[in-house]
């Protein structure tokens, strides 16, 4: 082709491009002066003044607001156990001693974030629905790790610390045998433990808990797959909790840091809405440091590798086998969840070597499954009902 | 104010001056011109009560404007109001613990500047031509805006904040210093600077992929002297930069592509909802509109394999970027009286193994403990 054709046909692809430019410059004029017609002086004036109304009230009942009285966790109970940062307290039953079950019960919450979620206050609490229908309830508290945390591995977590709370229970109790219930990681930690220690397990409870990471669906799963870890590991050693938050508020960015304060502006006025708010809130941001070691093989090993449900995790001693898991085993997850899709838990009950498995999935999300109203009407008393067949 | 954007360019020239002067034995001045940048560095991220501050101050400026706006209107069909002096003083007469509530809001509510800049935009629509022509640039800075103020104030989020500005400065670096070193295709470059994203995401492709086998081996070229390991780490970090700063803008030109087709859903959602019948006559309903066509289309780019392997290289990049620097800051740490990290992993390790093997022994004694209380097995009975 001849210079010249060159330039003449660049000139039409220019043209072309210019005449798409202003077609579309124009619809969008036309648009938007539509808008500019529908705009309503009155209506916006309106409702910027109950914006600020709403704003100021609001912030007359954040004033009085103190930290006492959104408290979480505040069912009476009392630390009989701890290594290193980690506790192991044990709830007043809320039954006759006569009526307490003999099978005690060991919750073990994730790493991430805190377990106060289980009781975040009295009307919707998991663990007063537990202690009401007779459980002996014992709950792990990991603690705040700091830098001197960061060689701490996902083996310390189930082969040292759960192990020696289950030994202290089994002590205590005189129980040969504890049902444990984790939820989200601390699931996965509970499975890992069944499996490496099942002579000491009664049951097994996981709620909204990650065990097969091959699927694609939720972005956690999306992202954790690219990610590499070992730069960041690296460079923490403990990871903060900060980065863990941003990486959960980018999932639903505008919703999570914008918009739900957007929307609380309006029903802050509202004592009650404000003080389940914040208490919501600061659980939220209650966030412990991550240990690195233990962040770099759950990344490595589940996200990337789904060890677990290949049989190739390794952890200590143990090369986990989910087959040998034998005792009862319950799988309960949220449909709506977007922290650990449905993919990630639904196949768990294929994979243990138990006869009786069960598999529940419930209209609600990761959160929603402990706080939301259908958690106390529909979901824990399911919970409750299954293990008490069984303890 | 710090802005980082301007402290990274001076680094960088910094470090241009500096390897010029690396062949003299001018080592110490080196050292000096490059530190007050790194404390700068290190001030990025310190300032979000300012941020907060300007944010309230802000809102209550658009809140004034934004009455006095719908004042002026409302008076041709309402008649007169009150001014929004005579407004907020009621208020204060209703509310006189005002300051108080002004101070929590300071600080209280997180994501309010956003809201003041979807308002702006919305505003804009009084001026439909205008609007339809800056649309997407005005959108985009808005967005660049939201990633600035909205997230929170992690290292992460610092950085993520940073590769919207980045793209021009990578540009003119690539043409003021690369250039010699690797040819990129100049109608490539020039689409970069005239805001194509597709040219974008290429160019920031080639030209980390180019810079390893050409300019980046001089800024790894190994040094001699007393002084080598000192300079290589320098220039191990300098080479981590350049690396996170090609890394940053990749993943800023994947997210002005996306941008770019939210306005474009944006306007025709809206489309549709004329077609409809329904109408956008508040800020609300446009806040509503703005909201979830952003929320989705956010969560559709975060969803792509594109995005989650660029900011998975990005974070990986900004990661090894703040290692190799913080290398530099702690060797020059190393002649003060304080223990660096370099010295506290050792007596971390050292605790954790101890801690283990303490474990260990209190299991060996309990268990030596339990076999010297059980009763000892009765001899075998002489025939």
């Amino acid at each position: 082709m001849k210079n010249e054709d060159i330039i003449v046909k660049m000139q039409e692809q220019i043209n072309k491009g210019l005449e798409e430019v202003a077609a579309a410059q124009k619809e969008a004029t036309e648009i938007f002066a539509n808008m500019a017609e529908q705009f309503s002086p009155q209506k916006n004036l309106e409702e910027m003044i109950q914006f600020q109304e709403d704003a100021f009230a609001g912030f007359q009942t954040l004033i009085d607001l103190t930290a006492e009285d959104v408290a979480t966790d505040q069912l009476e109970k009392e630390v009989v156990f701890g290594i290193g940062k980690m506790t192991l307290v044990h709830y007043k039953p809320l039954v006759e001693a006569s009526k307490v079950s003999k099978s005690p019960l060991m919750i073990t919450y994730a790493l991430i974030n805190r377990q106060t979620m289980l009781n975040l206050q009295d009307d919707r609490s998991v663990i007063k629905s537990l202690l009401e229908a007779g459980n002996d309830v014992y709950m792990i508290d990991w603690g705040y790790p700091t830098a001197e945390d960061k060689y701490m591995t996902i083996d310390d977590h189930v082969n040292w610390y759960m192990d020696e709370c289950v030994e202290y229970i089994r002590k205590a109790t005189g129980a040969k045998k504890v049902n444990l219930m984790g939820i989200c990681q601390g699931g996965t930690f509970s499975t890992i433990y069944t499996a490496c220690h099942q002579e000491k397990v009664n049951s097994l409870i996981t709620l909204v808990t990650p065990i097969d990471f091959e699927t694609n669906d939720g972005l956690l799963f999306r992202w954790g797959k690219d990610l590499k870890i070992d730069s960041m590991i690296d460079h923490y050693g403990v990871v903060p909790a900060d980065v863990m938050n941003f990486s959960y508020l980018i999932l639903k960015p505008l919703t999570l840091s914008f918009d739900k304060y957007v929307k609380m502006v309006p029903k802050m006025h509202d004592r009650k809405f404000l003080e389940n708010y914040m208490r919501m809130e600061r659980w939220t941001f209650d966030s412990p440091d991550q240990e690195g070691e233990t962040l770099r093989q759950f990344v490595k090993d589940l996200y990337q590798g789904n060890k677990l449900v290949k049989g190739e995790l390794v952890v200590g001693d143990y090369t986990v086998n989910l087959k040998n898991i034998t005792c009862p085993v319950l799988m309960a997850c949220g449909d709506a969840d977007h922290l650990v899709p449905l993919a990630a838990s639904e196949k768990f009950v294929e994979y243990v070597g138990s006869d009786d498995a069960t598999y529940m999935h419930f209209k609600t999300g990761h959160i929603g499954m402990f706080t939301s109203s259908k958690s106390q009407k529909e979901i824990v008393p399911n919970i409750v009902e299954w293990l008490t067949k069984r303890r | 104010m710090f802005d980082p954007i301007k402290e990274q360019q001076k680094l960088m020239e910094t470090w241009t001056e500096n390897m010029k002067k690396m062949a003299t034995p001018d080592f110490e001045e080196m050292q000096k011109a490059m530190f007050p940048n790194m404390d700068a560095m290190k001030a990025m991220y310190g300032d979000a009560q300012e941020n907060a501050k300007k944010m309230y101050e802000e809102m209550q400026a658009k809140v004034k404007e934004m009455y006095e706006e719908a004042q002026a209107k409302a008076k041709e069909m309402y008649g007169e109001m009150p001014s929004y002096e005579e407004y907020m003083k009621k208020f204060t007469e209703m509310f006189p613990m005002m300051d108080d509530y002004a101070k929590l809001f300071e600080v209280k509510v997180p994501g309010l500047e956003m809201y003041n800049q979807l308002f702006d935009f919305y505003k804009g629509v009084m001026n439909p031509e205008d609007f339809a022509k800056n649309l997407q640039e005005n959108y985009n800075k808005m967005m660049t805006s939201f990633i600035q103020n909205a997230i929170p104030n992690a290292d992460v989020a610092e950085l993520f904040k940073q590769p919207q500005e980045l793209t021009e400065m990578c540009v003119k670096f690539y043409q003021n210093m690369m250039r010699p070193w690797m040819q990129l295709d100049e109608e490539l470059v020039k689409n970069v600077l005239n805001g194509d994203a597709d040219a974008a995401i290429k160019f920031f492709s080639e030209i980390g992929d180019r810079y390893e086998a050409t300019f980046g081996k001089v800024v790894k070229m190994m040094n001699l002297g007393i002084n080598m390991e000192a300079a290589n780490e320098q220039q191990a970090a300098m080479d981590a930069y350049y690396k996170m700063m090609f890394s940053a803008g990749k993943l800023s030109a994947i997210m002005t592509k996306s941008n770019n087709a939210n306005v474009q859903t944006l306007t025709e959602t809206y489309k549709n909802m004329m077609k409809e019948g329904q109408k956008v006559s508040t800020f609300r309903e446009f806040y509503d509109l703005w909201y979830n066509t952003s929320e989705k289309a956010m969560e559709d780019l975060f969803a792509t394999a594109e995005f989650s392997k660029a900011f998975a290289d990005f974070t990986d990049k900004y990661f090894l970027y703040l290692t190799a620097s913080n290398k530099v800051v702690e060797r020059n740490l190393s002649s003060l009286p304080i223990p660096t990290n370099k010295d506290m992993e050792g007596l971390y390790k050292t605790v954790y193994d101890l801690r283990k093997a303490v474990r260990d022994l209190q299991k060996e004694v309990a268990a030596l403990v339990a076999a010297k209380a059980a009763p000892a097995p009765k001899a075998p009975k002489a025939e």
